[in-house]
Parts: C-alpha cells; sequence; structure tokens
C-alpha cells in the first residue's frame, strides 16, 4: 500500500473513446506509469442469463446473439449446437456449411472491426475510417443474407433459418477478391506502420507459462506460440473438412497479437473459398422442430465451444424436462483477460498503452456482465 | 538503431487513395438499393389474417396485442381481432411471421421511422399483400 | 481409456456426452483431491469455467467445473452438488488464478459463499441487497414491474380466446335467429298457400 501513497487516480472509461465499451478501469498512477489497475463492469449488465430461464428455447434465441454486439454468430452457433447437443437433432449438410461461412464471415468482419479499433488507439485515425467502411460491405452481405445488419438471430436450433439468396456466393467471391487487395494496403499503411511498430512491439507481453493453465484463449495465446485453436482440436460444424492452418507469433506482445489477427484474416478467406467451392446445391435448411411450447429439452447438461474471432467462447446449457432452459452460462474471452490478464499486464505500463492493449487483448464488456 | 526505411514510407502510398471515387454515398440524393429480405416494418394482410394469436402468444417480448380492426375484413377471421405490435419492444426476430399460420403477417424492407409521439410506436402493421406494394 | 479406468478406481462414473466431453460427478468432499488429481495425473490443466445451476426443487446448487487438457482437445465437466441453504465451496484460485473472478461472480449472482477468497467484492451489482438474482427464486417480472413505472397505453388489448368465444356465440346466436327466422318465414309460406306446392310435386 506503500507504494500507492503518492499516487493519483484515474477512471478511464465507461466514457473513454480508448475503452472497448462500457466498462471502466480504474488506474493509480505515478507520473505515467500505472501502479495498480482495477477494472470495473456493471454497466451493461442485462440479466440475460436470467432472461434466457423466462423464455421458452424457441424464443430465447433472439437473446443470446445480443451477448456481444460485434460478434453475435458465435453466440448464436453456441446456443444452437448446445440445443441440438440436448435434444439431439441432427442437421443437414447444407446447414452446416451455411453456419460455417456466417462464422467465417463474422470473423473477417470481426477482425476488420479489431483493426479499427487498434489503430484509433494509437492515433492513426485513417485506418478505422477504412476498416470500418470495408466491415461494412460484409455487412451488406449479412442483411442480403440473414436480414439483419448486426444482430442476425440466423443460426435456429436445427439448422439456419433462410436459404441462400440468388447469386448470394458470387458477392461473397467478388467481397473477397476485394478484402486480398484491401489487406495488401493494410499491411503498407498498418502494420508495416513505424509509428504503430513503435508502439506495439515489446508491450503487453503475456508470459507464456502462465497461458495454459490461466485459460487465455484465441490470439492472446497465439501470439506467444502456443498453437491451439477450437477449430482443429475439437472441430465443429464443417471445419475438419476444410483446409486452413493455424497461424502463430512468438513474442506475445501487441504487435504479435496484432499479426496473427492479419494471418487469420487470410486464413478466414482461405476457408471461405473452399465453402464456396464445396457448397451444396440441394439440401434442407431447416429441421423442423415442435412449437414452442411443446419443444422440451431434457434434464441433461452439456457444455460447447465454438472458436470466434477472439477465442474460444463456451456455454453450458442444462434443461430440465420442460420447454424452458435451467440454465445457460456464457463464458466467453473477455471476463478471463480482462480480470485475471489485464489487471496483471497494466502494472508498470503507461498510461497511453491501456487503450491499446485492451484491444489487442479483445476485451468485449457486455460478454462479461452478460 | 536503423530506421525502418519501408516503415517509413509505406504508409505515404496513402495518398494515393486522393485520387480514388469515394466510396460514401451523399444521402439523401442518392440512397442504398434495399433488400427485399431486410427486416423492416410489418405488413398484414388482412383479408387472410386468421385472428389466431399465434404471433402474440410466440412474441417473447409480449410486444402484440390484439385488437379490433376499424371493420371487417376477413369473415372467417376466428376471433374477429388483428395484431398491433408495440415498436418500443419489438425486436424484429421475425418468429411472429414465422408461425403465422396463414402468412399473412410478413416484414417488409422499409425501416425509417421517426415520430416526436411516443405512442405511435403502437404501429399497425399496414394491410397490403406483398412486401414493398405501395398503401393506396 | 485410462481415464475411466483410473477414475473406477475412485469409484466414480465417466459419462462420455460425445467426441470431446467427458462428466463426471463426484460428492463435494471429494471434489478438492480430484480436481488436483485431474491437473496432476490426467494433464487436464486448465480450468475454462465454473457453472452455477440453481436446482430449486431439490435444494441444490448444481456446480460444474469444466476443465480442459493442456491440448485443448478434451473437456471434462466435473460436478458437484452443494446445499442451497448453507451453500459454501472451497476457492480454486490458489490453483487457478482465473477462479478467482469466477468465484466472484457466482457469489454475487448466486450468494455461494467462498472462505478464504481474498476479493468477494461487487461485480457487476452495486449495492445489491436482494436476494441474488440468478437465484431462482428472485422474480425478475416482479422486481420489475415494483422498481419502474410503465407508460399505460396497451390497455385496449383483448383475449382471443375470449374473443373467439364471443365470436362464436354471436355467430350460434346468429345461426339461430337465422334458423328461427327461416322456419317462421318457411310456416308464414305454407300458412299462405298451403297445397299448391304438394300438388305440383305430384
Amino acid at each position: 500500500m506503500n507504494d500507492l501513497k503518492n499516487t493519483i487516480k484515474i477512471f478511464h472509461g465507461p466514457q473513454h473513446p480508448g475503452i472497448t465499451g462500457n466498462m471502466s478501469v480504474e488506474l493509480d498512477l505515478l507520473g505515467e506509469t500505472i501502479k495498480r489497475a482495477r477494472v470495473h463492469v456493471g454497466y451493461l449488465h442485462r440479466g440475460f442469463e436470467k432472461l434466457v430461464e423466462r423464455r421458452t428455447v424457441v424464443q430465447a434465441f433472439t437473446i443470446v446473439c445480443r451477448i456481444c454486439v460485434p460478434e453475435p454468430d458465435p453466440n448464436e452457433e453456441n446456443f444452437a449446437r448446445a440445443v441440438e447437443n440436448l435434444a439431439g437433432l441432427e442437421i443437414s449438410e447444407k446447414a452446416k456449411y451455411i453456419r460455417t461461412m456466417v462464422l467465417e464471415m463474422q470473423r473477417l468482419a470481426n477482425l476488420f472491426l479489431w483493426m479499427g479499433g487498434q489503430a484509433g488507439s494509437i492515433g492513426l485515425g485513417l485506418i478505422p475510417q477504412w476498416s470500418v467502411c470495408d466491415r461494412d460491405y460484409m455487412l451488406d452481405l449479412f442483411e442480403e443474407l440473414t436480414g439483419g445488419r448486426v444482430y442476425h438471430m440466423y443460426a435456429f436450433p436445427g439448422g439456419v433459418r433462410r436459404d441462400l439468396p440468388d447469386g448470394f456466393l458470387d458477392k461473397l467471391s467478388d467481397l473477397l477478391d476485394y478484402y486480398e487487395k484491401r489487406i495488401i494496403v493494410y499491411n503498407n499503411t498498418f502494420f508495416d506502420n513505424v509509428i504503430f511498430k513503435k508502439r506495439a512491439i515489446g508491450v503487453g507481453i503475456v508470459n507464456r507459462d502462465e497461458v495454459l493453465k490461466n485459460a487465455y484463449v484465441g490470439q492472446t495465446m497465439r501470439a506467444c506460440g502456443i498453437k491451439k485453436d477450437v477449430r482443429k482440436d475439437m472441430p465443429y460444424l464443417m471445419y475438419d473438412k476444410l483446409d486452413f492452418d493455424i497461424p502463430i507469433q512468438q513474442d506475445g506482445d501487441v504487435y504479435a497479437r496484432a499479426l496473427v489477427r492479419r494471418d487469420e484474416m487470410i486464413q478466414s478467406i482461405r476457408i471461405l473459398r473452399q465453402i464456396i467451392e464445396q457448397m451444396p446445391e440441394e439440401g434442407d435448411i431447416l429441421q423442423k422442430i415442435q412449437k414452442h411450447r411443446k419443444f422440451k429439452l431434457p434434464a441433461d447438461d452439456t457444455y460447447v465451444q465454438t472458436e470466434s474471432a477472439r477465442g474460444a467462447m463456451s456455454y453450458y446449457m442444462a434443461g430440465d424436462g420442460s420447454e424452458k432452459i435451467r440454465r445457460m452460462q456464457v463464458r466467453g474471452p473477455s471476463l478471463v483477460h480482462a480480470y485475471t490478464l489485464l489487471e496483471k499486464l497494466l502494472v508498470d505500463s503507461e498510461l497511453a498503452d491501456v487503450a491499446m492493449t485492451m484491444n489487442s487483448l479483445g476485451i468485449c464488456p457486455p460478454e462479461i456482465e452478460r | 538503431m536503423a530506421i525502418d526505411i519501408k516503415g517509413v514510407l509505406s504508409p505515404l502510398s496513402a495518398i494515393g487513395t486522393l485520387f480514388e471515387h469515394p466510396r460514401t454515398l451523399t444521402y439523401p440524393e442518392v440512397t442504398k438499393d434495399i433488400l427485399v429480405g431486410y427486416r423492416g416494418f410489418h405488413i398484414n394482410n388482412l383479408e387472410t389474417c386468421i385472428g389466431c394469436a399465434s404471433c402474440e402468444e410466440v412474441c417473447m417480448n409480449d410486444a402484440i396485442d390484439m385488437i379490433h380492426p376499424d371493420k371487417e375484413y376477413n369473415p372467417k377471421n376466428t376471433s374477429g381481432c388483428i395484431p398491433r405490435i408495440d415498436y418500443g419492444r419489438c425486436c424484429w426476430c421475425s418468429l411472429c411471421t414465422d408461425v403465422c399460420p396463414p402468412s399473412s403477417l410478413k416484414l417488409d424492407n422499409i425501416c425509417i421511422h421517426a415520430d416526436c409521439d411516443p405512442d405511435n410506436f403502437l404501429y399497425m402493421p399496414k394491410n397490403i399483400k406483398n412486401i414493398g406494394e405501395d398503401v393506396s | 481409456m485410462d481415464l475411466a479406468s483410473k477414475l473406477e478406481k475412485l469409484s466414480l462414473e465417466l459419462v462420455q456426452k460425445n467426441d470431446y466431453l467427458y462428466k463426471v460427478s463426484v460428492k463435494i468432499d471429494q471434489l478438492e483431491s480430484l480436481l488436483l488429481s485431474f491437473i496432476n495425473e490426467f494433464n487436464y490443466i486448465t480450468l475454462d469455467s465454473i457453472n452455477c445451476r440453481d436446482d430449486l426443487e431439490d435444494g441444490l446448487f448444481t456446480i460444474t467445473y469444466c476443465l480442459q487438457t493442456e491440448a485443448r482437445d478434451h473437456i471434462v465437466m466435473v460436478q458437484t452438488s452443494i446445499e442451497r441453504e448453507t451453500a459454501s465451496l472451497p476457492t480454486m484460485h490458489t490453483i487457478w488464478p482465473q477462479a478467482e473472478i469466477m468465484e466472484r461472480e457466482m457469489h454475487e449472482m448466486f450468494g455461494v459463499d467462498f472462505p478464504g477468497h481474498p476479493t468477494l467484492i461487487d461485480f457487476a451489482l452495486e449495492y445489491w441487497d436482494n436476494i441474488p438474482p440468478l437465484r431462482r427464486d428472485f422474480d425478475t417480472l416482479e422486481y420489475v414491474n415494483s422498481m419502474n413505472p410503465f407508460r399505460g397505453q396497451r390497455t385496449d388489448a383483448l383475449d382471443t380466446k375470449e374473443e373467439m368465444k364471443k365470436k362464436r356465440e354471436a355467430k350460434k346466436a346468429a345461426k339461430l335467429k337465422a334458423e328461427q327466422e327461416a322456419a317462421a318465414k318457411a310456416a308464414q309460406e305454407e300458412q299462405n298457400n298451403p297445397k299448391q306446392e304438394v300438388s305440383g310435386d305430384e
């Protein structure tokens, strides 16, 4: 406590442009150096886990996409797959392909949004303008496919809710061509930028030894040279039939995480191209389930995991023989990253690096408090 | 420390975008094409609506009320009621349109609503048959 | 698999849920030693999450520890039950640092006590003095109605079942009336010209 004698206390957030959402970091500063960091959440507590218990299974699926705003689809996928596991539903191959495609499209959209945040947090104002625009093209495709731009409410227990529109895959293929060109531009202006390198190299280094035990996931883990990915280790949907690599870096700092994300964008494009080729022409998209008052889950529980754009996202789900879900617990990557990792990582770093570090860990506050 | 020449010079390639065509649209002179599948406001074909209240039953936000219409549109309407939607509660999940037995309730692709009176959030679905049709 | 046989020695049953997911149920006094043996002997070193479920009817909380292997390719759910009234669990934050925040959340949302936990402070809710909100006897609707005023503008909503009944009765009444009228009319017609039709038929 003696260290904190001459410090000044600053709340970084919740109304700070550098924060990734409604969350605040309480900082004790000695000059520019952070001596202690405390994370506070609760500005966006909407009680989704409780709300799900009050609704029938069919009704509850519209809630889960709201758990993480920039990345709703891994939530929908987790929910749908947990219900399918419990109720013993099998989904058709076409539905699996469509869901895989939506997940990868979401990953690309989310990584573009991340790039905007990461560049914005160090003052490169041009990149956010570009990357948010590029993400919008993906949202246009989502709008055409699912009917919604941000919240898709598309993956449903038993399949997906709409078939592919005419010419959708061609449009997607064109967009991927465009993205491939854009990634070269971003390489020149952002990833190779001397300003970004000077700010990011050597900042926010994650200790490699504690990664596996402390359940760090996603790019935080892969930037430390640990080659693990839920899509490869516990393949779901069609991922075992698709060919892709897991990009890794060795340094474990902000820059390494950025490079991992860039390589993941390239891999996502590669996966999407394979899906466009392999997409079955015919097939059911949605297995009919019973009406919402009659669709009942057995008294059992399950645990599902999906690789989101920020790491493994898991759902625990338990039924009780009625039409309602007994318990659904969300465990996203943010909870551990924000508390166990960030609070330690910020100590002895500089005030200007807080927003950058948070962004590179992929912290999404709505998902911490649900 | 050696100067990172590539890192200094390559960001300057962004200057090239000055000569590119802008990606933004000058709204409202130019608008985006409205997609057919977008989830916008509700429409309800009252000639086929049977007043079964399936939409009211499935709505998880209790956004739908069944009320009497101004006149009788469908003689086969079993309850004589039609749905009215509270857009302060609706989340546009389109479950109500999925369960509608005669498929009379649909989602239009129009989604612009501005009003200074909050009571006008209680929305009566337009009585048209197909998406995109103009109201006469 | 040797995991199953090793657990059998401890008289525990391993249930395989799917290719990557196992489940084992354990009594609360065995829990800590089993978790440690999962780390040391079976290489399930990652604590992915601690899940709590409120089984109000049995008066129990069902706690599930989800552990992952070092290769992150298998998950085991270690499940145990504790009494709902005296909800208390051993803290795991000395083994896994991330358990600290998970237990803090569970303390706030379910009221489970963790003796020896260093930071059982507020997590997302500040100054909450009601029943812990994720317990199932906490009624969200009642709480919301008592805390927030609502705009009273949707009073004209009708109950369709009653409307259907009304309409059916009205229809029946109308039909009855029409029948009566028709019968009366027929009778009147018969009175007016009684035998013409019959003769015409013949």
